[in-house]
């Protein structure tokens, strides 16, 4: 259409104004009520062998979508050994115990596909292909030195991009404040060198024994393909799959975190930086709590006034968000907002947060429009979360990883839909717990210091990008 | 034994599906029409799931900036997502407060994007507040609000690109590849002093002629119907005038500049990294599909040339990865080199510069044309799940081959990819004009690649730039 003539462009653009005066965009358009979402059905089923299965079927797009749940994640990793967990899942996907590492790769490309033992996306003729290799990895993989070893390389350029990436050590200061420096989920954010360097090939073996089994394992088959189709490749890949062990038949079972909470107090970590991170928060509701819901809300209406406060009415922030970070459903969340800002303005920037959180707990407390802005967005939003095939199945990880409700996000709806503000008011005054924030700040201290101490907010620890405490 | 069946099985089906992979690429299901403004309305109709992704795309970037007004169109989009005179809010909070999700504008270097996914019965509101925003682009900005959004642009540079450690190689490596003038040698966003003391004024002077019907493309994806909504589009589109001509860069010719070497050192690294770059293909040129080919061939996981020899059999690198960035009228190839602890970055640019050089006598093989064309036609398919990706392709690809439908007739047309056609692409860009980027811990300069040749510190603060 751009081919049309500049000339005649202009000479129908005049007339269609002459024409399209009409129009009166002073008045917004009627709505209609909004058609129901209905979230997509979901079969389960189970094979004799105790894996689970989940099937949806959408043809909207000759794509299929696959997932797998095992019965492990990076907090289980051992205590010095950080980086186990992703060791072994890639050392699972580089040669199996029948097909060597370029064998396996080679099939795997003859098809177009990246293919893990946990996740493939592909077109519906390459789903059976590609659910063999998948199978082969995850059933009956290699885990010989070469493959560890390979594994260990490519963990430990990902700990050192970790170690570089200016947002990494705010982020694992709150945690390690929130939930203690020994908890699995605190040490599972930073793996170092070090530990992944002392992780050894029988560590692999023995983690992928112990965790790795049909009975706690979940398959998530999400698009073009029927039910009976998705059940019997299901069966034809992995019903011979039998556990190595019985130990981790069942899944791995997480402590539950205790919580200590302390005084406000910022920690700066002092680093070079151009920018600085800025975490506030507390611990959050579980998942599985009746309050879960509520909390939700009040972190959308605490991320519109954030906005409103910090990027609207004055340049302090370019994006930045309060909200729950859920962990499994009988842990504690996190209720964090994070932000990158201007060194010079750190002082500003937590006044004004610092500001909100009371307002919202105290003196201006959720309004009745807030909750319902709040409320629209986040039901409006359900079914962009169920668009396509990849978020379907990332739904159904979701809800499998969590232990959740098949029935999970059609009682949320409803739980929003019908939640009156004064749970969300009472949301805040009991998740908003302004004398014990943990805030953490890294950037140049020699910017940021000096005003931050002006305005008194608490006081203050400087650190190094570890955590230990600096003169 | 246990493991016998299925590899006979695995491998059977591995020889079967190369065929398969590459079995032609379907294009979405489109519809497309004019309005006699000059817009293009593109309908992909999907009615699934409830939801519909609305995207509208003028067709103006950064390589639009006026010289002297480097940043410019960014600073336009913030202006124009500030609201409209009946929409008294920014572009988020609204979309938010009617149900709406994935609410973004964005600039790149060719195009200004606003788009969000809203529920089917939001639809109409959607299309009533964009129509809103291009009738009177720039209704809310006023000199007040022009300083805020300076200062949230400039946040968004430091957030985005001065933060992030090597954040600034792009635009250090676009600054080198591309002279003065041409329209790629720009950065994205600019908090500088170009845009320090623009008025409203010059604001809507230089970025009004883009936002207009003529040069813009609606495009819509998901659950409505395309007869309703039409009347809806003439409704609240069709009245706005077309615009007037925009003036736009001619381009520069590419002249040779020779290898320019730079060095970038960074205080937070702690890992180096080696960064070759060369001018590349533009996004509907025929040389485009013959650079993804030999992209592929260097850096396939396993069997990529460059992957093979650095990553496996030689262990000096972690990963490598080839790639060709392309925009509206050029492209980057650039092949990027993650080494392992304490590898020299010289035997890297070595063995590097050996495997282009041996490409004149190895001719890709028909195997590496098959992994390259299997995996170009499943992401084909693959990217396009949402909505949102639809509407966005469609649209750019309307706007930069004047076919919604492009990157699928592009993904079949690679099947006809020979190994002369890789061996010539290579030739003709992988050329001795090219950027070589040693990305090093500050301080460290002796880990840059052959350091006894000049280069360029083009570290920011450190150096004038190249």
């Amino acid at each position: 259409m751009r081919k049309l003539s500049l000339a005649s462009v202009l000479l129908t653009g005049v007339a269609s104004v002459v024409h399209g005066q009409g129009v009166d965009r002073s008045r917004r358009p009627t709505v209609e009520p909004a058609p129901p979402f209905r979230i997509p059905s979901v079969v389960s089923d189970k094979l004799s062998n105790g894996l689970g299965l989940r099937i949806v079927e959408d043809h909207s797009i000759p794509v299929v979508a696959v997932r797998v749940v095992v019965g492990a994640d990076s907090t289980l990793d051992p205590t010095g050994k950080e980086g186990l967990f992703a060791v072994t899942m890639g050392a699972m996907r580089e040669a199996s115990a029948t097909l060597g590492a370029d064998a396996l790769a080679a099939a795997s490309a003859s098809i177009g596909t990246m293919i893990t033992p946990t996740s493939f996306t592909t077109t519906t003729v390459s789903f059976g292909a590609a659910l063999t290799i998948l199978g082969q990895m995850l059933t009956d993989p290699g885990l010989d030195s070469a493959a560890v070893e390979r594994r260990k390389a490519v963990q430990m350029a990902a700990a050192r991009r970790i170690a570089q990436t200016p947002s990494s050590a705010p982020r694992h200061l709150f945690y390690r404040q929130l939930y203690g420096a020994d908890d699995p989920y605190t040490r599972s954010l930073v793996p170092t060198e070090g530990s992944v360097r002392s992780i050894t090939r029988g560590d692999v073996q023995r983690f992928y024994d112990q965790f790795i089994s049909p009975r706690a394992t979940t398959l998530v088959i999400v698009g073009d393909i029927t039910r009976s189709a998705a059940l019997a490749e299901a069966r034809r890949v992995f019903g011979q799959w039998e556990p190595k062990s019985r130990s981790g038949d069942d899944g791995a079972r997480e402590s539950p975190t205790s919580l200590a909470p302390s005084a406000t107090a910022i920690q700066l970590i002092d680093v070079p930086a151009q920018q600085a991170y800025v975490y506030v928060g507390v611990a959050g509701p579980r998942r599985s709590a009746e309050e879960a819901a509520s909390a939700e809300l009040l972190g959308a209406v605490a991320t519109a006034r954030l906005q409103q406060e910090l990027r609207d009415k004055r340049p302090l922030m370019y994006s930045g968000a309060i909200g729950l970070t859920w962990r499994r459903p009988t842990q504690p969340s996190a209720f964090v907002g994070s932000a990158v800002v201007d060194p010079r303005k750190v002082d500003s920037v937590l006044i004004s947060w610092f500001g909100l959180l009371r307002a919202l707990r105290d003196t201006q407390p959720p309004t009745a429009a807030e909750v319902d802005a709040g409320r629209r967005a986040r039901m409006g939003g359900l079914p962009a979360r169920f668009d396509g095939p990849d978020s379907v199945a990332a739904r159904l990880v979701e809800l499998v990883r969590d232990g959740l409700s098949p029935k999970y996000f059609n009682d949320w709806t409803a739980q929003l839909g019908s939640m009156p503000v004064s749970d969300v008011v009472a949301a805040a005054r009991r998740v908003i717990d302004t004398d014990h924030l943990i805030v953490v700040v890294s950037g140049d201290r020699k910017v940021i210091e000096p005003a931050l101490r002006a305005a008194n907010l608490g006081p203050i620890v400087i650190v190094d990008s570890d955590g230990k405490p600096k003169s | 034994m246990r493991g016998l069946l299925p590899m006979i099985c695995l491998l059977q089906l591995a020889g079967a599906s190369a065929s398969k992979g590459q079995q032609a690429v379907r294009p979405l299901d489109f519809s497309r029409y004019a309005l006699p403004n000059g817009m293009t309305v593109i309908f992909n109709v999907d009615r699934a799931t409830p939801l519909v992704a609305v995207n509208v795309t003028y067709h103006v970037g950064a390589k639009d900036d006026p010289p002297g007004q480097r940043g410019i169109t960014h600073l336009c989009e913030h202006a124009i997502a500030l609201g409209s005179p009946n929409v008294d809010q920014p572009l988020q909070p609204f979309y938010r407060s009617i149900g709406g999700t994935s609410a973004r504008a964005e600039t790149t270097d060719d195009l200004t994007s606003f788009y969000v996914v809203v529920p089917p019965n939001q639809l109409e509101t959607a299309l009533w507040a964009e129509s809103d925003r291009m009738a009177a682009p720039f209704s809310r900005l006023t000199p007040e609000r022009l300083g805020a959004i300076r200062g949230v642009v400039g946040q968004e540079r430091q957030q985005n690109v001065e933060n992030a450690t090597f954040g600034v190689s792009r635009e250090l490596t676009l600054a080198a590849l591309f002279p003065e003038g041409h329209p790629y040698h720009i950065e994205t966003a600019v908090a500088g002093a170009d845009l320090a003391n623009l008025t409203v004024a010059e604001v809507r002077a230089a970025c009004l002629p883009f936002y207009a019907p003529h040069n813009a493309v609606l495009s819509l994806s998901g659950d409505f119907d395309a007869q309703r909504v039409r009347a809806w589009v003439d409704r609240y589109f069709a009245s706005i005038p077309a615009g007037t001509a925009v003036g736009r860069k001619q381009q520069v010719p590419q002249a040779q500049r020779g290898e320019r070497r730079l060095v970038l050192e960074d205080r937070r690294a702690v890992q180096p990294q080696l960064h070759i770059d060369w001018i590349g293909a533009a996004y509907s040129s025929e040389d485009r599909t013959a650079l993804m080919a030999l992209a592929s061939l260097l850096s396939a996981n396993r069997f990529g040339r460059l992957s093979r020899l650095l990553v496996d059999d030689r262990q000096l690198a972690v990963g490598v990865s080839a790639t060709h960035y392309d925009f509206e009228s050029s492209g980057v190839f650039e092949i990027a080199v993650f080494p392992r602890p304490g590898a020299s970055l010289s035997t890297v640019e070595s063995l590097v510069d050996s495997v282009i050089a041996g490409l004149a006598n190895a001719p890709p093989t028909a195997e590496e044309l098959a992994r390259f064309n299997a995996a170009n036609a499943v992401t084909a398919t693959t990217s396009l799940q949402s909505k949102l990706a639809r509407a966005g392709t469609l649209g750019q690809d309307q706007l930069f081959a004047g076919d919604p439908a492009f990157y699928a007739a592009q993904a079949n047309a690679a099947r006809q990819v020979t190994p002369s056609d890789v061996q010539r692409a290579a030739a003709k860009y992988l050329t001795s004009s090219r950027v070589v980027m040693s990305l090093v811990q500050a301080g460290q300069l002796g880990a840059v690649s052959k350091p006894e040749l000049p280069f360029v510190n083009v570290t920011p603060s450190r150096a004038p730039r190249p």
